[in-house]
């Protein structure tokens, strides 16, 4: 236990980014459990007791220990020398933003994916025997459920692909969605009867519990597309060109399963709403950089659906039979869903009106800084004769896709670096202009701020 | 020579052709900054600090122990400060710290950093290579040395040091168009330094060195 405390201390001493104070809340809550541990273990030794109870406590104490070692663990990443620290603030300022008011830390780990974790804690600690006043105090301090942002190391995380983050906020929201799925009542029983009828002809009888699979699969084909549509309201194109990133990435295929709908018509789906406004963001885009907004743009390899049939005999080789039915009957439902779910995303992300990224915001920031960065000159903020502003992270972001996706070319040849060939360098070097703005737009809103 | 006024400075900064634009990025208070009837403008501590730490290393040396690549890294502990924090550099201590401002200078402008006398007369040097080329894009180092008795507190977003601008003529004392995009520090955003010498000059004292 000493040796944990002593964890705990040189975690507190390590610099968080942005003053974060979601790791100390997070490393209260560690050295509560430590002190609870600790009190068990006094107990154990107290003069009288008997050997079966001192055992019961010893036992209880490294239950705590092993659980206060796996909390430190759940923190590594999050440091500022592991995480690339510019981003947090900003990050922070969309999860205030989206009136997520829950206790959070932002982490790195070497993995390409990102993650919204969350850790409902509060009734487990909550019915501990003689908590310690610490861990007492630590809980009382924490907005539960306690939330854990994972994105990409330094090594694998560029900085356009965050928008991501945005993807994963959307899930910290889901609960507050108002979607009448009623509505779709004829489409979902359509695509039972269809569902059945597959299964049928491979002997498989529909019952209760394929019914419940299948709306469990509809709830979090519902949860994603709300989690897109969160991302574009927050990001705007960069959250498709993100997308499309992250899928060609994790091969290309079709992203299809009961947890997820088809990569393809998620990035469709994310272009639709795009295309929507006078002008819209796919005006907006390809007026400022010559190229058309398309929903494979940053995704060649992500793969058209075949027919459902065919669709249906591929899946179910790597799949079960039922979950492979599922998931081809869904893609019309989530379809005729998808609408909506937007529209619900725009309405609760708009209940803040300066989170949603809007196409003029994105036609000031493209044809203030497209150039610009191509001239080495990072997005950081507006000079006009009214001011001096910062420019959004959103703003950042989409300015670094446009660039990255159509002016990579016009970039000027940078310095020779070691494993590196001339486009590996230019991108490296637009990453860290990228990662420039964040920290200097940051820095000027704080500074505005105080 | 010609420096820029500070009215010539601004003029600058809001050029409207980004070939000619000279950028000093965040600007957090222009008017204290570029003061008025002066000829240049203040600029501030940032937010990350590379300290020189004691290490195994042997001298630092163009080829150190007969190794090809020296590399720097080791050399040094990073610390990031945010905005709030401060960072106490002692007496005789030697750390690198970056401008928080982005700099991004025009190829007819070339400057000075100078360290704001108020630090100098505290003991605290500021910078000592002091030329900044023209087409110099990234935030700039600044080498603090503490030569006073006192340790001194820094915070992040303090001013540090002022630049000056002086314009830059081709040989016919036209404004320079030259660009060098493949200078070492084009862009640079990185503080610690990559080698002490271009290869041509590293290869020639290698040979050089296998001669004897």
């Amino acid at each position: 236990m000493a040796r944990l405390s002593a964890q705990v201390s040189q975690q507190r001493a390590r610099t968080y980014p942005a003053n974060h104070k979601g790791p100390h809340l997070w490393l209260d809550l560690v050295q509560g459990l430590i002190d609870t541990a600790q009190g068990y273990l006094h107990q154990a030794n107290a003069p009288g007791i008997s050997d079966a109870e001192a055992f019961s406590l010893g036992k209880d104490a490294n239950l705590l220990g092993n659980n206060a070692y796996r909390f430190l663990q759940e923190l590594e990443g999050a440091g500022a020398d592991q995480i690339p620290h510019p981003v947090v603030g900003p990050f922070q300022r969309w999860v205030s933003g989206l009136g997520v008011n829950d206790s959070i830390f932002f982490r790195s780990d070497h993995v390409a994916n990102y993650e919204l974790a969350t850790f409902p804690l509060l009734n487990s600690l909550s019915n501990l025997n003689s908590p310690s006043q610490s861990l007492l105090d630590a809980m009382a301090a924490i907005t539960w459920p306690f939330r854990r942002v994972t994105v990409p190391s330094r090594a694998m995380g560029m900085l356009p692909h965050f928008a991501i983050v945005g993807h994963e906020l959307g899930h910290a929201i889901q609960d507050r969605m108002q979607i009448d799925l009623k509505a779709y009542a004829g489409a979902f029983q359509d695509s039972a009867q269809k569902t059945a009828a597959r299964l049928q002809a491979d002997g498989i009888a529909f019952d209760q519990q394929i019914q419940l699979r299948r709306q469990d699969a509809l709830r979090s084909w519902v949860n994603e597309i709300w989690s897109d549509a969160v991302g574009i309201c927050l990001a705007g194109p960069a959250l498709l060109f993100a997308l499309g990133a992250l899928f060609e990435l994790t091969g290309g295929g079709w992203g299809l399963g009961v947890s997820h709908p088809p990569h393809i018509v998620r990035l469709r789906l994310a272009l639709k709403r795009l295309q929507i406004g006078a002008p819209s963001h796919a005006e907006v885009y390809a007026a400022a950089t010559g190229s058309a907004l398309s929903e494979k743009i940053n995704s060649p390899h992500v793969a058209e659906l075949p027919t459902a049939d065919v669709l249906y005999q591929s899946l179910k080789q790597n799949m079960t039979k039922p979950d492979a039915a599922i998931a081809v009957e869904l893609i019309p439902v989530i379809e005729a869903i998808a609408a909506d779910i937007y529209s619900e995303a725009e309405r609760i992300v708009g209940l803040n009106p300066e989170m949603t990224y809007r196409p003029p915001q994105m036609k000031e920031d493209l044809s203030e800084h497209l150039d610009a960065l191509c001239n080495l000159i990072p997005p950081i903020e507006y000079r006009h004769a009214g001011g001096v502003r910062a420019v959004s992270l959103a703003g950042v972001l989409n300015v670094g896709w446009a660039a990255l996706l159509s002016k990579l070319n016009e970039f000027p040849a940078t310095a020779a670096r070691d494993g590196y060939d001339e486009t590996a360098a230019k991108m490296e070097k637009l990453q860290e202009l990228l990662l420039k703005a964040v920290e200097l737009s940051e820095a000027r809103r704080k500074w505005d701020d105080a | 020579m010609s420096a820029l006024s500070t009215k010539a400075i601004r003029a600058r900064l809001n050029e409207a052709d980004l070939n000619r634009r000279l950028v000093i990025s965040p600007l957090f208070d222009e008017e204290a900054q570029a003061k008025p009837g002066q000829a240049a403008i203040d600029v501030r501590l940032g937010f990350d600090f590379c300290i020189v730490t004691a290490s195994s290393f042997g001298a630092i040396s163009e080829f150190p122990d007969g190794q090809e690549d020296l590399g720097f890294e080791p050399l040094y502990r990073r610390e990031f400060v945010p905005l709030g924090q401060s960072i106490t550099i002692h007496p005789h201590q030697f750390f690198l710290a970056q401008t928080l401002e982005y700099l991004r200078l025009p190829p007819d402008l070339m400057a000075y950093v100078v360290g704001r006398s108020t630090w100098g007369r505290l003991g605290l040097i500021v910078a000592t290579a002091v030329g900044i080329h023209p087409s110099f894009a990234g935030s700039l180092t600044l080498e603090l040395r503490n030569l006073g008795e006192n340790p001194l507190t820094l915070f992040p977003g303090q001013t540090v040091a002022q630049l000056f601008f002086h314009d830059v003529v081709d040989a016919a004392g036209a404004p320079s168009q030259e660009i060098s995009p493949q200078a070492q520090y084009a862009g640079a955003i990185d503080m610690v330094p990559k080698k002490l010498s271009d290869k041509v000059t590293h290869d020639k004292l290698k040979r050089l060195r296998a001669l004897i």
